[in-house]
């Protein structure tokens, strides 16, 4: 039977155990790594969320002082103007025009049914739908504002009619803006 | 007997020496690294901050609105402007420094924006920064004019309008001298030199009643605002870089053309209503003409289309329902 002997020098020892520590070491630090990325890229999508709610936030707070939104006349801070809106809606061009996946403008009733506005119900309908970009827009930001329309049945030759309405707004989604 | 016994330096000590050399490089790089990719987040983060900041800075019935907005560390906001398309583009990002390694600071993922008009030099370094904003009508409001510059950037405004000295004072205007002769300016601010005092050479910007000339080393650099909308466009025009100012005004004149066209449908649809204004469509349609040749212009000379906003305002004041 034949015997086979290996022999392993002193330095061919302590090249194995430095080659371990150095397979161990490198394992250990890619792991740290690993937990490392995972909070930090999990902090950045919290960071960019936050972003995308403060942007919607402020958005919808000034929305009514934007030039196709406001109402012409210099005395009403908060008046929108409906008959303009319902054109803007109909105007493709703006659909990408606010970082916004959703922005509605509503009439404050106590209907049970809310009907889109269009040309031919107008103004007898609810709600102008300018943005509404995808199904999943998170969360929305309300902002209470004055809707004013021209009316012609309002005193002699007509006049402006006031009513209270909301603007309802979310903030396009980081992923989404190319 | 001598001692035989001196220092092993075998191949073990080989191995250890590069292997650690090759380890401690890799730590200085990855650690390098690290630090070039927070900062790239942090500056990408400032960048859509300062862009959402920007939001609460647009007017109301107001004629013009100061504040400041400050950062923690020193910050260099980028301004650039693309006219291209519909509305043209706003892009602002932001570069944090870091106190490692080079002053070179990289900007961060550029924030987008089609509703935001930004007047500044193309890169504004500091830790607070000065916002002016004025709206900008032309006749209907048609944008905000927001405009920027740095704590560490002084101007010296020579021989100013009175509305101008007015202006300054009612709004606490930071970091801008008003100052009778050219003399008087400190020697590290911008001299801003209006009609009177505009000759002469050491003023950096000269203002003449309807135009704006940048003195810059190669050559004069002229922009043109108008006089009609309650200095908006003067400030925009002393404070902008003339590259960054002709792109946002061609920017302005694309969103006032569709503003026009919104105005103008809904003229229609209201005349249907017991609302008419039939001679208001040919003064929309050579409004329409003027703007849309400014904004195509490589030059844009927003004077040129004045005259068709005064009418279309004046003949919209005369009607029963106005339309804007």
């Amino acid at each position: 039977m034949a015997i086979l002997y290996v022999r392993y020098s002193k330095g061919q020892m302590k090249i194995q155990q430095m080659a371990f520590v150095l397979v161990a070491l490198m394992i250990f630090f890619g792991m740290v790594a690993l937990v490392y990325f995972s909070f930090s890229i999990s902090n950045l999508k919290q960071n960019a969320q936050e972003l995308k709610d403060k942007e919607g936030i402020e958005i919808v707070k000034k929305i009514s002082t934007s030039p196709e939104f406001v109402f012409g006349g210099r005395d009403c801070s908060s008046c929108v103007d409906f008959d303009k809106i319902l054109i803007l809606k109909e105007t493709a061009k703006y659909k990408k025009f606010w970082n916004l996946d959703y922005l509605t403008v509503e009439k404050v009733s106590n209907k049970t049914f809310i009907i889109e506005c269009n040309r031919f119900n107008y103004p007898n309908c609810d709600v102008v739908t300018v943005v509404n970009e995808t199904e999943n827009f998170g969360s929305v930001n309300v902002a209470f504002v004055t809707l004013v329309r021209w009316d012609s049945s309002l005193g002699a030759g007509g006049g402006f009619k006031y009513e209270l309405g909301k603007i309802y707004a979310s903030g396009r989604n980081l992923s989404r803006i190319a | 007997m001598r001692n035989k016994k001196g220092l092993e330096f075998g191949f073990e000590w080989i191995f250890a020496v590069l292997i650690g050399g090759l380890v401690i490089f890799l730590a200085v790089y990855a650690a390098s690294k690290f630090i070039d990719t927070g900062n790239l987040q942090k500056g990408s983060e400032v960048g859509k901050e300062i862009g959402i900041l920007l939001t609460p800075f647009e007017t109301n019935l107001e004629t013009g609105k100061t504040n400041y907005i400050t950062t923690k560390e020193e910050t260099t906001i980028y301004n650039d402007c693309n006219s291209a398309g519909d509305f043209g583009v706003q892009k602002i990002s932001a570069g944090v420094k870091s106190g490692f390694g080079d002053n070179v600071v990289r900007p961060g993922a550029i924030s987008t924006y089609k509703n935001r008009y930004l007047f500044s030099e193309s890169s504004v370094t500091g830790k607070e920064f000065d916002v002016l904003s004025k709206p900008f009508e032309f006749p209907f409001k048609v944008g905000d004019l927001i405009i920027v510059w740095s704590e560490k950037q002084k101007y010296c405004f020579v021989d100013a309008y009175p509305e101008v000295k007015e202006d300054i004072k009612g709004l606490g205007l930071k970091n801008i001298l008003n100052v009778s002769s050219i003399r008087d300016c400190p020697a590290d601010s911008r001299k801003v030199c209006f009609s009177g005092s505009a000759n002469n050479r050491d003023c950096n910007i000269t203002v003449d009643g309807t135009s704006a000339t940048h003195r810059e080393s190669g050559r004069d650099k002229i922009v043109y605002y108008s006089s009609t909308d309650n200095n908006a466009l003067l400030y925009a025009a002393i404070f902008s870089k003339p590259e960054i100012y002709d792109c946002q005004i061609k920017r302005l004149m694309k969103r006032a053309l569709n503003i026009a066209k919104l105005y103008k449908e809904k003229s229609g649809f209201l005349e249907a209503r017991g609302c008419g204004a039939p001679r208001l469509n040919s003064i929309f349609a050579n409004y329409e003409n003027e703007v849309n040749s400014a904004a195509g212009a490589d030059k844009p000379d927003i004077t040129t289309s004045e005259a068709a906003a005064e009418e279309l305002g004046r003949e919209n004041g005369y009607l029963i329902c106005p339309i804007f």
